[in-house]
């Protein structure tokens, strides 16, 4: 995999700016990412879309995944219609009415995501974008940040990608950067936990 | 065992060892408690602390602070005798004689439950024998098991709550079961001490948590003229089921056929000749009546001696239960709203039930403010408990109600929230005006409320058409439906809302079950925008605010895009704001 070149960098300053050097951010995207459409799913007309896509391999993840949710069905069944003759028709007709939306989804399902899913971490918090049906934006402040973790799923490794993961004491469930180049997604968990340890958590 | 050890490990309670340190010879006097004997059994707890102490090292450094383990109470053994031992007698005499009759299953059953009780027996006997429990300066200490030993310590510090519960065989034997709350979630249920005095007990709790018995100042007791809510209950029907599933799953679990019960066949041969009218009522009657009665039944026991106290030293306290007694405390400065529910039976009634938003407890706990009650009552209880949490309204002193040990006892307070006064005293931001949502938000419900019919009807007229017995009227129930179901839609429409009072967000859905939530504006850590396709087209967003408390997040739901993000951001100024543009 390509590492990205950028070394370690002061995070700007501690006090309050809306926004970071953006392009400090964004040259951390990697050289394997294509340049971001632009208005990912248009959220709703007044939340502007967070700054950074995803990585351009994520779609290469997003479609492994759903092979290996899709595929082994499908295959089984059309195994077994092959070797059955009697049940053919049974075990056929069941195969091609998962393969064809399995198909759809595998196909289409990366695709939209990858138009979707943005992000982006200023000074004071961490904004996302998900989904692909039923789109999600997020919000945390960085001061109820509680841990940052980063992880790497099978098929995620095999495309060099990596997620951060930023939990806060909600049990609503973790904000989640899947999909970034790994090398970046070490380098955001690193100074997102500088910069939690930087702002003052808030009581409660 | 001898009798006296028994009378020290009850009487010896941590307080003691607090207040006079033992010397680890055996001559620790005790003064404060006349019930704890100075004696054999006493030399034991001295050399069980020193041991401890040696091999812990936990309490390496804290001289003064060495108290003595406490064990557990030795009526304990009694209880775990009767618990285990007195449903497995009849089973044990009857095996012999029923031998013959008795088929393979039945016997493997029937084995399989004795050697259940038997293991719950010595489990009992292990924990009483290796149970130990202290509380020095500094912390909690607990200690038990034979095989997999567990030893516990919760600093004093973060003890938050204290909590006594006792089911009725407990009682019988005068047993209680303590639970100390750290309010960590991530700490499962905090330390449990199960059978102790319930004397001890309490005493515990006073130690820990500087707390004197008698409550302070009661926000709500229950009413007996209450308990008409429990007819509306929604158990109802699955309580009034309840009994019939136990009674086939018994018969199954020992192999026989309902149809060979004697009584059975003669009530089925009885069912068939009747009209089928007939036995449906009678069959409805039956199972309401026994659902009633159980709801009324459960509500008793419940909810009877419920009361909601206010405690000197910012706590409430919650006592309910007439069989299973429990006693559950809530820091106030783990109150972080209140949720109002009212489903729909309870509402068509003028009752509403009221929950707590805290942290600290676990995924399906939840504190309850109020059983079902009047709704008047409940909006009453909101606003008095809201009003004494808002921590600007709260008394800041709190030095006098320290307990008396030495113990750092921060309690971080809380920054005031702007606006704070306009709550104390006043109506309870449960009964704020809200702001309706968009007309988009109807119609969306209406299109909702359409399926329904449509599908019922599709369905049974194709059973109609499909099933020559099936009446080909019956596609009719479907629009039959359709009038309830627009009203329900009418009336989901009109139950949203949201709105701000003072330093609380309020927010309010739902239609089978309404739920009104008022959550403190200082405790969101977050916002979740969700959008559906549907809502999309109608320009309709779904507004999450997420908070440590309660359920994780609660939603503003079906508002405008423009309405919610301004909400957003005159609810918690400047977290949404970068973000919108």
């Amino acid at each position: 995999m390509t590492p990205p070149e950028p070394g370690p960098r002061p995070i700007s300053s501690p006090v309050s700016s809306p926004a970071p050097g953006p392009a400090s951010w964004s040259a951390a995207s990697g050289p394997g990412s294509p340049p971001g459409p632009p208005a990912g799913g248009e959220p709703p007309s007044g939340l502007r879309p967070p700054r950074h896509p995803v990585d351009g391999r994520a779609i290469g993840w997003w479609t492994g995944q759903a092979l290996v949710l899709v595929a082994p069905p499908v295959l089984v069944l059309l195994l077994l219609g092959l070797l059955i003759p009697p049940a053919r028709f049974w075990l056929l007709l069941p195969a091609l009415v998962l393969a064809v939306p399995g198909l759809v989804y595998t196909l289409v399902m990366p695709r939209v995501r990858h138009r979707v899913h943005r992000w982006e971490i200023t000074d004071d918090a961490v904004y996302t974008a998900s989904g692909w049906i039923w789109h999600k934006w997020r919000v945390a402040p960085m001061s109820r940040i509680q841990t940052v973790d980063t992880v790497r799923g099978p098929i995620q490794q095999i495309f060099g990608l990596a997620g951060v993961i930023v939990t806060t004491a909600s049990a609503a469930g973790a904000i989640k950067i899947n999909g970034i180049d790994r090398v970046l997604a070490a380098e955001l968990a690193e100074r997102l936990t500088a910069r939690t340890q930087a702002v003052p958590e808030d009581a409660a | 065992m001898s009798r006296d050890e028994y009378a020290a490990g009850a009487g010896t309670t941590a307080a003691a060892g607090v207040a006079e340190a033992a010397d680890g010879t055996g001559n620790a006097r005790n003064t404060e408690h006349a019930v704890a004997a100075e004696n054999a059994g006493h030399a034991e707890h001295a050399v069980a602390a020193e041991s401890a102490e040696n091999s812990g090292g936990t309490d390496a450094g804290d001289e003064g602070s060495r108290a003595r383990w406490s064990r557990l109470d030795p009526r304990l053994l009694r209880f775990t005798l009767a618990r285990s031992l007195g449903p497995a007698a009849p089973v044990a005499t009857t095996l012999p004689f029923a031998r013959d009759g008795l088929g393979l299953q039945a016997a493997v059953t029937l084995g399989v439950i004795l050697v259940v009780f038997a293991a719950i027996a010595v489990a009992g006997l292990v924990r009483y024998a290796t149970t130990r429990y202290r509380v020095t300066a500094e912390r909690v200490e607990f200690r038990s098991g034979l095989v997999f030993r567990r030893r516990r310590s919760v600093p004093r510090d973060r003890v938050r709550s204290v909590d006594l519960e006792a089911d009725p065989l407990r009682r019988f034997f005068g047993l209680a079961t303590v639970t100390i709350g750290t309010g960590r979630t991530d700490d499962g249920k905090g330390l449990v001490i199960d059978g102790v005095s319930r004397a001890a007990a309490r005493l515990l709790r006073v130690e820990l948590l500087g707390r004197t018995d008698p409550a302070d100042s009661v926000i709500a007791e229950l009413r007996p003229a209450w308990i008409r809510y429990a007819l509306l209950s929604s158990w109802s029907l699955l309580i009034g089921l309840a009994p019939f599933g136990v009674f086939f799953r018994v018969l199954d679990a020992f192999g026989v056929d309902p149809a060979e019960v004697g009584f059975l066949g003669y009530l089925w041969s009885r069912v068939t000749a009747t009209d089928p009218f007939v036995v449906t009522a009678v069959a409805v009657a039956i199972v309401l009546s026994i659902g009633l009665s159980g709801a009324l039944l459960l509500y008793v026991e419940s909810w009877w001696n419920f009361r909601l106290t206010r405690e000197p030293d910012r706590a409430f306290s919650i006592r309910r239960g007439l069989l299973t007694t429990r006693s559950v405390t809530l820091e106030e400065r783990r109150l972080y709203g209140v949720e109002l529910a009212e489903p729909l039976p309870l509402r068509w009634g003028g009752g509403a039930r009221l929950k707590a938003v805290a942290t600290g407890l676990g995924e399906d706990e939840s504190v309850v403010l109020l059983p079902p009650a009047p709704r008047a009552e409940a909006h009453r209880v909101a606003g008095a408990v809201l009003a004494a949490a808002t921590p600007a309204a709260a008394p800041v002193e709190k030095a006098s109600t320290e307990p008396p040990v030495e113990a750092p006892a921060p309690t971080p307070v809380e920054p005031p929230v702007e606006a704070v006064g306009e709550v104390s005293g006043k109506a309870s931001p449960t009964l704020a005006p809200l702001a309706a949502h968009p007309r988009a938000a109807l119609r969306r419900r209406v299109v909702r409320a359409l399926w329904p019919p449509m599908v019922v009807s599709a369905v049974l007229g194709g059973l109609a058409a499909w099933l020559s017995w099936v009446p080909g009227l019956l596609w009719l129930a479907g629009p039959a439906l359709l009038p309830a179901a627009l009203l329900l839609a009418l009336d989901a429409y009109r139950n949203l809302g949201h709105g701000l009072h003072g330093p609380y967000l309020v927010t309010r859905y739902g239609t089978a079950r309404r739920r009104t939530v008022a959550l403190r504006r200082t405790s969101i850590i977050g916002w979740t925008v969700g959008r559906s396709p549907f809502q999309r087209r109608a320009g309709l967003i779904t507004l999450a605010a997420t908070t440590a408390a309660g359920g994780g997040s609660y939603e503003v739901v079906d508002v405008s895009v423009a309405e919610g993000l301004a909400f957003a951001e005159e609810s918690v100024p400047g977290l949404l704001a970068p973000f919108v543009r």
